[in-house]
């Protein structure tokens, strides 16, 4: 290490930011646009089973006779709505249980704090089992329930940390001597301070979710009519696409799930880094 | 060798695998104290002694899947904690149900049987020349003992053979003859002695048959017990069997945890036949080699789309027939099973009941696939469609919930296809997955719509039609007391049922093909196919048995190595 | 350096209160699960028979429906040590099955644990000190993309690769078939043999977030004030680096440590599946599927206490590791 240089300059992250909002961009698209994108209807089973990638079927088909390619498309849809709705309903769990219990002290912290703990002890995955099969629907609604209410532990104590340094500061304090009342300092003085590290949860959550999504619906449990990227691994799977040499039924899931999750991963460090830099640049 | 060499450009690898090796050493020696599956030394000191030989020891793999809590005890009374089909290598039952050609062979039992006049007492001459595994003496006892045991422990008889108007006893006449004594005639009893492994009573009668965890099974079959751990059951071939000493040496169970697996397995050569699981999109590539066979046979499980008849919409036969109509079994066969199942009878009865079956129906053009005679049909009954293109009446939608297994992607997959056809007869329907306990206990309670799943009968014509029997079924919320989740009920078939329980075998013959006739007309149930297979392999094997099932005991008790 | 009485009491007295909610939420947990195993068993096997269901309901000490008999029977036999009798293992106690199926767990998971986070740890310290270098570049984006992939799909391509194609290992189980026969060496050999995939692809899976974690924590330690302070004062700058940076950046990965290993009982489901392998994860996952209420507590509870556990011994490694907790 050089002793000459005191600080590395802190990356701008923009060319991430932008990196990863073009990758979602896209995947938005193509989940918008799915019926006009995919060449062949969801769930068509007319085709010969095992073909291998060619113009007429750009990744193959699959042991039913399906198109990859179409249900790839269609997985999009699946996985976007699955990644985007719970991660929402994770961050907005964490951000409430994590700023509250970072606000108050006493037993209001400490009560969260122990159900947080509680709950981190019960393997989440197993749970997310337990529920899917308690759940009267095993529709996407309840997977994104699943996935959404389960996910926010870490991201409460994150967040409740971050709350507990933030409440040190001199401007809580001020809010409080000039009336305001304890939801409006929560609100309009704590939370915008907490947007980067909400932000980076929120990131990390949704990518989160699509994996827990795809491990849900390899583990079999999962809506069969829905087709997503997990349901296509899944199948590929059960039906021992490696037997046949079927790296067109295995590789270009895992692919879409990665470069997606990627997507959001650059967005989150991405802003991160533009918030410290700015942060940076105010401070010197 | 070229495993080894590979293994050593993986240095690394081999780094992190020498760390843990430490480690597992501790490990494997606690696992293997704990281990409660393992035979207690000196159990089988013959065979230790053979493989401490180093002889070659020819030994055939099969492979299923045995999950872990099927191994906790080798008691062929109990319906849990065990692996069923290992009792078909270690014990006998009186007669062999032979699902290729659903006849009796006699096994434990000398001959067919005969019966008195009055249908009420069937006597059974045993196989002399069967003995017990440790050299005990098989008599007329062990035969009595096992019965008895199902009368004192109710939990035990599972099809209720001491039940009303059933055995009233069973008796033993000298050492090689066994007499079965009923309150009223009772035709099928031969077939439901099948489902009884003979046990004996000198290691049975010492412990409680309900809680016996058997973990040394001494039985009459081709093959004996050695020993059980996490990746095989291994059984060695009894020198001494009546039918024949095995000319294998091993018979090696291979454990695996899901279908694929076992599949690659098989492809791979490391297995050379299967009980029945197969992942089957992996068939076509599996018999490229030509060595490799997938025998066929209907079986008992009949694949169906189980209708609660008792709910809105599917109380009209119209509704149900339409259902009946929309399913094309042979696509369902030929892309959900790899061509490898059995299209199912509109009438129920397996084909393995051979010409109890009313063979007409598969062919008859009423009950061919007919997406455009189902929506004549609905709206000919006054269905019209409404704004989602589902079909109503009197304000019943013709919209149900489709149940399907959970962890079953094949299952789930034909579901799709299914569903699928049934939205083109204006048939709406919300897929939703359960366990399959769940999927049961669902059946079992009425609380459904529609179920996909399999209905699994006794060897027994009579009681695979009663299913129908109202009987055997319940109002919605009360769970049925028989196979009729149906919720079917027709005094007609009632009282041909009853009829046929009694009546002489050529009586019963006619009974059920009217039976079959109607319950392909009044369509309580959208049957879909029945699958029985055994995958097997030639390349190292050669004499299979197939007018059995081909991994059966009794074939391979026959296979030579090649 | 001294523990305070006060922080220990308080540390232990929390550890014995979320052991209790544990306990009382254990038994709340698996009965919200619809389906009845008696029920089930009877119909799959006996046509449905009522006496049947009934007979085996009264087994289990199902008979009596009402919850509240059902919990002071479950707390009856845990003050005694019993677990219960698992519905699918029957009459096998539910401590007996737990422990057969742990150590495989244990030897898988325990090794991929410490070896995820001795190579995440050497890893992000080595990228964290010279930021921007290919070696730090390479290992974020290898990193970033292994936390976007489904463990599973890993799994299955390393089966693919080195066990079905180049046959160089396994392609799942725990050791060979042959494992009776074979000498105490040979045993190890096969079981070692089997681990490898097992465990290389759990550790390349969770590798990636240690790698993450302590590189992000390094680099903003190494910006911190104190380390300008340390320099003014002329430390050395391995010194520096080690005693303060790596010191403060390791305090949070430490609490991440611990709670892995608190969570290696509780085995790796899918990882257990992929590989078909005999441990706690696949216990715990056919014990849901078949409705094994007992089996699935008993995982559970195994898993909670084990946390519950660690986490204390964690507590109170703390105050050594980062003496302001003691303050707190």
């Amino acid at each position: 290490m050089r002793n000459n240089r005191s600080k590395p300059r802190p990356r701008s992250g923009k060319a991430k930011l932008w990196a990863g909002a073009c990758i979602l961009l896209l995947f938005a698209a193509v989940s918008l646009a799915a019926a006009q994108i995919a060449p062949y209807p969801k769930n068509d089973i007319d085709f010969e089973p095992w073909l291998v990638p060619s113009a007429v079927h750009l990744l193959g088909t699959d042991s039913y006779g399906q198109d990859v390619f179409s249900q790839l498309v269609y997985g999009t849809r699946t996985s976007f709505l699955v990644g985007i709705l719970a991660g929402l309903i994770t961050t907005i769990i964490g951000v409430t249980v994590g700023v509250t219990a970072g606000f108050y002290r006493r037993w209001v912290s400490d009560a969260l704090m122990f159900l947080v703990d509680l709950l981190l002890i019960i393997p989440i995955m197993a749970l997310m089992i337990i529920l899917a099969s308690f759940l009267p629907s095993m529709g996407l609604t309840s997977i994104i329930l699943v996935i959404g209410l389960l996910s926010w532990l870490y991201m409460a104590r994150s967040i409740r940390s971050q709350t507990l340094s933030e409440r040190q500061r001199g401007y809580v304090e001020a809010a409080r001597v000039a009336g305001m009342s304890d939801g409006s300092i929560m609100r309009r003085e704590i939370l915008p301070n907490l947007y980067p590290i909400i932000l980076a949860n929120l990131v990390s959550v949704t990518t989160q979710a699509v994996l827990a999504e795809a491990g849900l619906s390899f583990l079999g449990i999962g809506d069969p009519k829905s087709v997503s990227w997990g349901t296509i691994l899944a199948l590929a799977h059960a039906n021992n696409a490696i037997m046949y040499d079927a790296w067109w039924w295995i590789v270009p899931p895992g692919l879409a799930t990665a470069l997606f999750c990627f997507g959001f991963i650059l967005i989150g460090n991405g802003s991160l880094e533009r918030f410290r830099y700015k942060r940076g640049a105010s401070q010197q | 060798m070229r495993t080894m060499r590979n293994i050593q450009k993986w240095k690394k690898t081999l780094a992190i695998g020498a760390v843990m090796a430490m480690t597992v050493a501790s490990l494997a020696a606690c696992s293997s104290q704990s281990k409660p599956n393992a035979p207690s030394s000196g159990s089988a000191p013959a065979s230790s002694a053979a493989a401490a030989a180093g002889g070659q020891t020819v030994s055939y793999r099969l492979g299923d899947i045995v999950n872990p809590e099927q191994t906790n005890n080798f008691n062929p009374f109990l319906k849990t904690g065990n692996y069923a089909p290992l009792f078909d290598y270690i014990y006998n039952s009186l007669y062999y149900f032979n699902p290729v050609k659903g006849e009796l062979i006699p096994r434990l039992a000398a001959d067919a049987g005969t019966w008195s006049g009055d249908g009420k007492s069937f006597t059974v001459k045993l196989n002399s020349q069967a003995k017990w595994q440790d050299g005990e003496a098989f008599t007329a006892n062990d035969v009595v003992y096992t019965f008895q045991a199902l009368k004192e422990h109710a939990a035990l008889d599972y099809y209720r053979l001491w039940g009303d108007n059933r055995l009233k006893d069973v008796k033993a006449a000298g050492d090689d003859t066994v007499t079965f004594e009923l309150s009223a005639p009772f035709p099928s009893l031969p077939n439901y002695l099948s489902t009884v492994y003979i046990v004996p009573e000198h290691l049975f009668s010492k412990e409680n048959p309900e809680t016996f965890l058997n973990k040394n099974p001494i039985g009459t079959g081709a093959f004996v017990f050695q020993s059980i751990n996490e990746s095989a059951i291994i059984l060695k071939a009894n020198a001494d069997y009546f039918g024949g000493a095995p000319k294998i040496g091993e018979l090696v169970i291979q454990r695996f945890k899901d279908s694929p697996g076992l599949t690659l397995a098989l492809q791979k050569g490391e297995i050379q036949g299967s009980t029945g699981t197969l992942a089957m999109p992996s068939l076509p590539k599996l018999l490229e080699n030509k060595d490799n066979k997938l025998q066929q046979y209907p079986g008992l499980s009949t694949y169906a789309v189980i209708i609660n008849n008792d709910k809105p919409g599917l109380k009209d036969p119209i509704v149900r027939k339409a259902i009946q109509l929309a399913i094309d079994k042979k696509e369902l066969v030929e892309k959900g099973e790899m061509g490898a199942a059995t299209i199912g009878n509109p009438g129920f009865l397996s084909q393995g009941f051979g010409d109890l079956v009313d063979q007409t129906l598969l062919d008859n053009p009423d009950y061919q696939t007919n997406i455009d005679k189902a929506n004549e049909l609905l709206t000919g009954a006054g269905y019209k469609k409404n704004g989602k293109g589902v079909y109503e009446k009197d304000g019943v939608e013709l919209s149900f919930v489709y149940y399907t297994a959970a962890n079953a992607p094949a299952q789930n997959k034909e579901a799709a296809m299914i569903t699928d056809w049934l939205s083109k007869v204006g048939i709406g329907t919300t897929i939703k997955m359960a366990t399959w306990p769940e999927l049961t206990s669902i059946a079992v309670a009425g609380n459904y719509d529609l179920i996909q799943n399999g209905i699994t009968v006794p060897p027994d014509p009579q009681a695979a039609l009663e299913v129908f029997h109202s009987k055997m079924t319940a109002p919605i919320g009360q769970n049925t007391p028989g196979l009729n989740w149906m919720r079917f009920r027709d005094d007609q078939i009632d009282a041909w049922l009853d009829q046929a329980s009694t009546a002489s075998a050529a009586d019963r013959a006619g009974l059920y093909k009217q039976i079959q006739d109607r319950i392909a007309e009044l369509a309580p149930v959208a049957v879909l196919y029945t699958s029985g297979k055994a995958p097997y392999s030639e390349t190292k094997f050669t004499g299979y048995d197939t007018t059995v099932p081909a991994t059966s005991a009794l074939s391979l008790s026959q296979v030579t190595p090649k | 350096m001294r523990i305070q009485p006060a922080y220990v009491a308080r540390r232990v007295a929390f550890a014995a209160a979320t052991l209790l909610a544990a306990i009382v939420m254990n038994f709340l947990l698996p009965r919200l699960i619809a389906g009845n195993p008696a029920e089930m068993i009877a119909s799959q096997t006996a046509l449905g028979s009522p006496e049947v269901a009934e007979a085996i309901k009264k087994q289990f000490g199902l008979e009596n429906d009402s919850l509240l008999y059902q919990f002071k029977q479950y707390l009856v036999q845990l003050a005694h040590g019993n677990l219960g009798i698992s519905y699918f293992n029957y009459p096998t106690p539910v401590s007996q099955v737990l422990l057969h199926a742990l150590p495989w767990t244990l030897g898988i998971v325990l090794i991929s644990t410490l070896l995820s986070y001795a190579a995440g740890w050497l890893v992000g310290i080595r990228g964290a000190l010279k930021p921007g270098t290919w070696f730090d570049n390479a290992a974020l984006a290898v990193s970033f993309f292994i936390n976007s992939v489904p463990y599973f799909w890993i799994g299955i391509l390393l089966i693919l690769l080195f066990g079905y194609k180049l046959d160089w290992f396994p392609m799942g189980q725990a050791f060979s078939v042959e494992y009776d026969s074979l000498s105490a060496a040979g045993k190890l050999r096969s079981i070692s043999y089997h681990a490898v995939l097992p465990i290389v692809s759990l550790a390349i899976a969770s590798l990636a977030s240690h790698i993450l974690v302590l590189r992000n924590n390094l680099s903003r330690a190494l910006t911190e004030d104190y380390m300008v302070l340390a320099r003014a004062k002329g430390l050395s700058s391995r010194r520096r680096t080690f005693q303060y940076g790596v010191r403060n950046a390791f305090l949070p990965s430490f609490t991440g440590f611990m709670l892995s290993l608190g969570h290696v009982v509780g085995g790796a489901i899918t990882m257990e599946i992929v590989f078909s392998y005999p441990g706690i994860g696949m216990l715990t996952y056919n014990a849901i599927l078949n409705h094994d209420y007992p089996l699935i507590q008993g995982a559970f509870l195994m898993i909670a206490a084990s946390i519950i556990a660690v986490n204390l011994l964690a507590d109170l490694i703390y105050p050594f590791i980062d003496p302001r907790v003691n303050l707190d």
